[in-house]
């Protein structure tokens, strides 16, 4: 019943944590830091 | 129906900032489950080889469910309505989601009953630690320390006898519980923005960095002198070593279906009422998304590695296996014994049990919400009074659950019934109504409405075909696995059945409540000219 952690689960701990830290830290940043969005400006107005 | 109109039939209260309302439902969905319950279910059910069907229902149940439920309840709130009963009366065209909509207020009212009392345990085990801990002698024999575990938690939860709490003089613990019912009514009386956002901005962090604090300790660890010899590595491998045998066990796949919904708080009638105060042009998709990842770090990264670890470095295998029958054994029970062993274990069990108290009050402030938003719109009184109504209505829940102690069965059984499978039941009434009743291409216009990111095509098809089936697999699994057993214990002999049978009363009388207030709040709102039945477009 009892083993050092294994190859296999290793992979299959560090794959699990890695896809759970790179999805909520992805999250994170899209919600804290949001992509600049140009102001529209009506036609005919602007450069 | 034509000339109806669309205005709100009570004040509307509106969330501060975006990142207040992903914590705020982040913090309802993170709870004990993910700590304590996750680990056991791992470990329970293949290690490893469990995070494949887990991330599976993830992916095709809990995500795509719970963006559903965002559009849901943002679309509802457009048209003036924050009640489960309102919004699914809209999505489902007709009082008869109206009805099944009464499930999404009992569900958070009949779990706050009993969840109360489980965060008072939390706080009551925070005081004994930082006192002194719970009387554990590390040095005894394991049976000993096992006895000693068992009998500290009989004694606090009033285990042995009805009534134990209060009768003989009344327990520390029922005071414990009066200061955090109060602390929850406080918050939920200081409304959305000023109550349950700004705790959770607070409480969220904090475990976090208290989670990792921990975290960092248990990954260090020695194996202690005269205790068990195993590693970190032994208990890492206990939790994550995979076995693919388990996954041609269909339970296996219960399981996990299981875990993540009950986990992400789908269904729970929470995030359907905190999507409602929502603007047309707030972002629900990258919320959704960004909540239950919130909710996948606590569970996956902190529940998957510290209390299983620690538990087998300590203790061994043999008592963590006994841990991880039920949230409250491994917690409640089997973590005490390795805190008496680890060095300065008074000071991290402290910080455990907070961690678990934090996790259990952001949970239980989002459970009085949906009923007093229900109680404003339908019977038009204001905060004080709908308040006030909540309050007595839940400590008269928690007067039962309290009082009926012996053997945690009225606790039990509305776990299982309204926190178990009424969830279910609601999850696949939105499911239904957002992907066939509405439609599954203008529910996902409308999820995109004010969407910083796009829902990817495919869950097109994961909405309106896979999810509804999965549901209906994991329906009919609970049905023929775990229904049986409760209906044995509900309509057989003894003393389990008769309080089994007294809390189904007392669930009744509230299911009866709530209908009653539909009932009235739907003639309300059908005066005030309010789209009850969803034939009309919604306002910006």
């Amino acid at each position: 019943m009892l083993a050092t952690l294994t190859a296999l689960g290793w992979t299959f701990m560090l794959l699990s944590i890695g896809s759970v830290c790179v999805l909520t830290f992805w999250c994170f940043k899209k919600v804290l830091f949001p992509p600049h969005e140009e102001p529209k400006l009506p036609p005919g107005l602007g450069p | 129906m034509t000339n109806q109109t669309q205005q709100s039939p009570a004040p509307t209260q509106q969330w501060g900032s975006r990142l207040g309302v992903i914590l705020a439902v982040a913090g309802s969905a993170v709870g004990l489950g993910n700590f304590l319950r996750f680990p056991g279910n791992a470990a329970e059910n293949g290690g490893g080889a469990f995070m494949i069907p887990y991330f599976l229902a993830l992916v095709l149940l809990g995500i795509p469910i719970g963006w559903a439920e965002w559009a849901m309840g943002r679309y509802g709130g457009r048209k003036g309505f924050h009640g489960a009963p309102a919004i699914l009366g809209v999505w489902c065209k007709g009082p008869a989601g109206r009805y099944l909509g009464v499930l999404g207020v009992l569900i958070p009212l009949g779990v706050y009953f009993y969840y109360v009392l489980i965060e008072s345990w939390c706080l009551y085990y925070v005081f004994q630690y930082l006192g002194g801990g719970i009387g554990i002698d590390p040095a005894a024999a394991v049976e000993a320390q096992v006895k000693t575990t068992h009998g500290f938690f009989a004694e606090v939860t009033g285990a042995n006898a009805n009534g134990a709490l209060l009768t003989n003089g009344v327990h520390p613990i029922v005071w414990t519980f009066l200061v955090t019912a109060a602390a929850n009514v406080w918050f939920v009386y200081r409304g959305l923005s000023k109550g349950i956002e700004t705790v959770c901005k607070y409480a969220m962090p904090v475990m976090a960095i208290l989670g990792l604090v921990i975290l960092a300790r248990v990954l260090t660890l020695d194996p202690p002198a005269g205790t068990t010899g195993q590693t970190v590595s032994d208990g890492l491998g206990f939790l994550w070593n995979p076995n693919f045998d388990k996954l041609a066990d269909f339970k296996t796949w219960l399981a996990a279906a299981g875990q993540i919904f009950f986990s992400l708080s789908v269904g729970f009638g929470v995030i359907i009422n905190y999507a409602s105060y929502m603007k047309k042009k707030d972002d629900v998709v990258l919320s959704g998304l960004t909540a239950s990842a919130t909710n996948e770090f606590f569970e996956v990264v902190l529940g998957g590695l510290i209390t299983i670890t620690a538990s087998v470095v300590f203790v061994g295998v043999a008592l963590t296996m006994q841990g991880t029958g039920g949230t409250m054994s491994l917690g409640f029970k089997t973590l005490p014994m390795v805190f008496a062993q680890m060095p300065a274990g008074n000071l991290f069990g402290a910080a455990f049990f907070l961690i678990l108290f934090l996790a259990a009050i952001t949970s239980s402030l989002s459970m009085l919400q949906p009923t007093k938003a229900w109680l404003e719109e339908s019977l038009g009184v204001g905060a004080k009074t709908s308040t006030t109504i909540v309050t007595f209505w839940g400590l008269l829940g928690n007067a039962f659950v309290l009082w009926h102690s012996r053997n945690l069965i009225a606790l039990d059984t509305i776990d299982f019934w309204v926190g178990t499978f009424f969830i279910l039941v609601v999850a696949a009434v939105q499911i239904i109504a957002f992907g066939w009743i509405f439609g599954v291409d203008k529910g996902l216009a409308e999820a995109h409405e004010g969407a910083t990111m796009r829902i990817p095509p495919i869950f097109r098809f994961v909405i309106k075909y896979v999810a509804p089936l999965y549901l209906g697999v994991v329906i009919a699994g609970f049905c023929v696995f775990n229904l049986p057993g409760y209906l044995t214990t509900l309509f057989g002999d003894g003393a389990d059945a008769a309080d089994a049978r007294l809390t189904w009363l007392f669930l009744l009388a509230t299911i009866a409540g709530l209908v009653a207030v539909t009932y009235v709040g739907a003639g309300r709102m059908r005066r005030l000219g309010m789209d009850i039945d969803g034939r009309l477009p919604a306002k910006d």
